[in-house]
């Protein structure tokens, strides 16, 4: 029993100590990374690139290697800077052949995005949601008594008496019902924002994968289907965000990583999107008058894709992605923690990560280094009893970890911890 | 058993009825919070703010729950170190590892009924003011809370056992990185990821034998 007792506090150690050194190395040794912001100019027809440096100043470039200064930037990028072009009198409403007015790069400029962390949350929320009245002749939206739960059928529950309003429900699910609903619901997306101008509705997604839109008008539903077919992706998110000017309603996420515009005209338009995985990446989308800009941000890389107004890519640009520790910060970190533990208890999928050492031989020939460094000490303080070979496989397969747990509970002068 | 934990109420009388006294007061203040809140605002922008930040209303009932923890843990055992009952108990004719797990356990299950209560305290406060759909998912977040207890409690207990100073430094590094490793914010997490903390809180536990055995040693 004491040497199941001293191995149980080691192998808590290991477990602690893999949550904490690597937490506390990287916290110690961050390093100021430069981070890149890719753009896509019709004026050079190329890539460009701001750079914001470790110096906190930023560097102009395309993807030619060309510099630019930070009034030539702005010039070729007019969709992004239209309102500092405006100001000093240097926007030219000809790109490219298309006059555009600088009013209008400014309206039907849209910004979407979505980060693991949206879809993670979203996954496990608690499925209620507000159906707000579309038309209430307020010119605010307001919050209404009941909340919608969504999912076998639509039930409303007033939140001032706790009770189910069942009128209001058949009515709601009776009517998705007529418009060719097959419950249960699999996804739905709303925005549920009471400060937003107006309000598009809920956008539900059948048993079927067939999308539906509902919204209420003066108290009754209003049900709208979307003829489309995407019976063949498993659609994991959808974001809607009002906006009058845009001809899009929100977006949908396959997991497979293709982007889905959910369309004003009860039509959807897809993305094909590469080396996209929506559970671990980040993805941003810029729709301007001049084309269509998606960057991927993964742990390594940004990919960035330009598409035109029909969704064909026209080009792609990758670069890497700088982290936080490098060079031979990095290689020490990849020495010292054969694996690390990272915790977040604001994910539901992140849980305790594990993520093992990306340079496996350098971890092994550390952890041969450990385990000299252990004999010798052992033998030095003539320790070495049975127990050293049990030791040794702990420091073995868990290296710096078990280390260190042993060396601090080992008392070397007069070896009485668990003897 | 029986003996231990009738020792172990005698010596934490008072200890029992302040822990009890704070989460009651925790429990009496959150009720009282939240209905002031359902009262002044709109009942469905509460259930949705909770909905959709994840609200944890309940969050001064976590934080009672973890002093009762420590409380429980130093005070269980304080006595035990300061006035050297504990080698005389391993004297008892009883084994002294029994002795060890049942002194332990009369701690554990405390926090368990504590636990227990404060979360069925919550559970029907929330049923006065919430839709099922939130207070049914109120448990999985508390159990997270009920793991840390137990991870803070074993803890506390060992440390406060642990009679050097040089050790008890020693073991606090070792084992204090597991303290937050289970904190959980969000509703509906995986139910197989709360069975696999709870697991390891419970091989967490058996931690309190190291230095039961050295004291037992006198070490």
């Amino acid at each position: 029993m004491k040497l199941y007792s001293k191995y149980l506090i080691v192998l808590i150690a290991v477990f602690s100590f893999s949550i904490i050194m690597p937490y506390f190395y990287s916290i110690i040794f961050i390093e100021n990374t430069s981070k890149d912001f890719v753009y896509y100019s019709e004026i050079i027809d190329d890539f460009a690139v701001s750079t914001f440096t470790q110096n906190r100043s930023f560097i102009y470039r395309d993807k030619a290697g060309n510099t630019y200064t930070e009034k030539e930037f702005k010039q070729i990028l007019p969709q992004v800077y239209v309102r500092d072009l405006v100001l000093t009198n240097s926007y030219s409403e000809i790109i490219n052949n298309r006059i555009i007015s600088a009013e209008d790069m400014i309206k039907y400029n849209f910004y979407l995005s979505a980060r693991a962390k949206n879809i993670d949350e979203e996954r496990i929320r608690i499925k209620l949601s507000p159906v707000f009245e579309t038309q209430s002749g307020s010119a605010n939206l307001t919050m209404p008594v009941d909340l919608a739960r969504i999912g076998k059928d639509i039930t409303f529950i007033n939140a001032r008496t706790r009770e189910i309003d069942k009128e209001k429900s058949e009515h709601f699910t009776n009517e998705l019902i007529n418009k060719g609903f097959t419950f249960p619901v699999k996804l739905y997306g709303t925005n549920p924002d009471v400060r937003k101008p107006y309000d598009v509705g809920t956008f539900l997604l059948d048993k079927n994968n067939t999308l539906f839109r509902l919204y209420m008008v003066k108290g009754k539903p209003v049900v709208e289907k979307y003829n489309t077919n995407i019976s063949n992706e498993e659609i994991i998110y959808i974001s809607i965000r009002e906006n009058k000017y845009a001809d899009f309603y929100g977006f949908m996420i396959a997991k497979s990583g293709n982007i889905f515009l959910i369309n004003i005209n009860h039509t959807l338009s897809k993305i094909t999107v590469d080396n996209y995985n929506p559970n671990k990446d980040t993805m941003r989308i810029n729709i301007n008058p001049l084309h269509i800009l998606l960057n991927i941000s993964t742990d390594k890389y940004q990919y960035t894709y330009i598409y035109d107004k029909n969704y064909n890519l026209l080009k792609s640009y990758s670069l890497d992605i700088e982290s936080s520790l490098s060079g031979y910060r990095l290689d020490i970190y990849n020495m010292l923690f054969p694996f690390s533990i990272y915790h977040d208890a604001y994910s539901a999928a992140g849980y305790l990560k594990i993520e093992k050492t990306e340079n496996l031989l350098l971890s092994a020939v550390f952890i041969i280094f450990l385990l000299c460094i252990y004999i010798v000490i052992c033998r030095y303080f003539k320790s070495i009893s049975k127990t050293t070979v049990i030791d040794i496989f702990v420091i073995a397969l868990s290296g710096i970890y078990g280390f260190t747990a042993l060396i601090l509970l080992q008392n070397f002068k007069k070896d009485t911890l668990w003897e | 058993m029986k003996h231990i934990f009738y020792k172990e109420k005698i010596k934490l009388n008072r200890i029992l009825l302040a822990v009890i006294i704070i989460n009651a007061a925790v429990l009496i203040y959150t009720f009282f919070r939240v209905r002031v809140g359902i009262m002044l605002n709109e009942p469905s922008g509460i259930w949705l703010d909770i909905i959709l930040r994840n609200g944890i209303f309940y969050s001064k009932v976590e934080t009672a729950l973890y002093v009762s923890a420590l409380l429980l843990g130093v005070m269980q055992f304080y006595p035990e170190f300061e006035r050297k009952r504990f080698r005389l108990s391993c004297h008892l004719p009883l084994n002294e590892y029994k002795m060890i797990f049942y002194t332990s356990l009369f701690g554990i299950i405390v926090l368990t009924v504590l636990w227990l209560i404060d979360m069925a305290g919550v559970v029907l406060l929330a049923s006065q003011f919430f839709p099922i759909d939130i207070y049914r998912a109120i448990p999985l977040v508390m159990f997270y809370w009920y793991i840390n207890s137990l991870i803070i409690y074993t803890f506390a207990s060992s440390l406060t056992l642990e009679a050097s100073w040089n050790v008890k430094l020693r073991l606090a590094l070792m084992m204090a990185g597991c303290i937050w490793a289970f904190k959980m914010e969000v509703y509906n997490s995986s139910l197989s990821y709360a069975v696999t903390a709870f697991l390891f809180a419970v091989f967490y536990c058996f931690s309190i034998y190291f230095p039961a055995l050295r004291f037992r040693k006198g070490l």
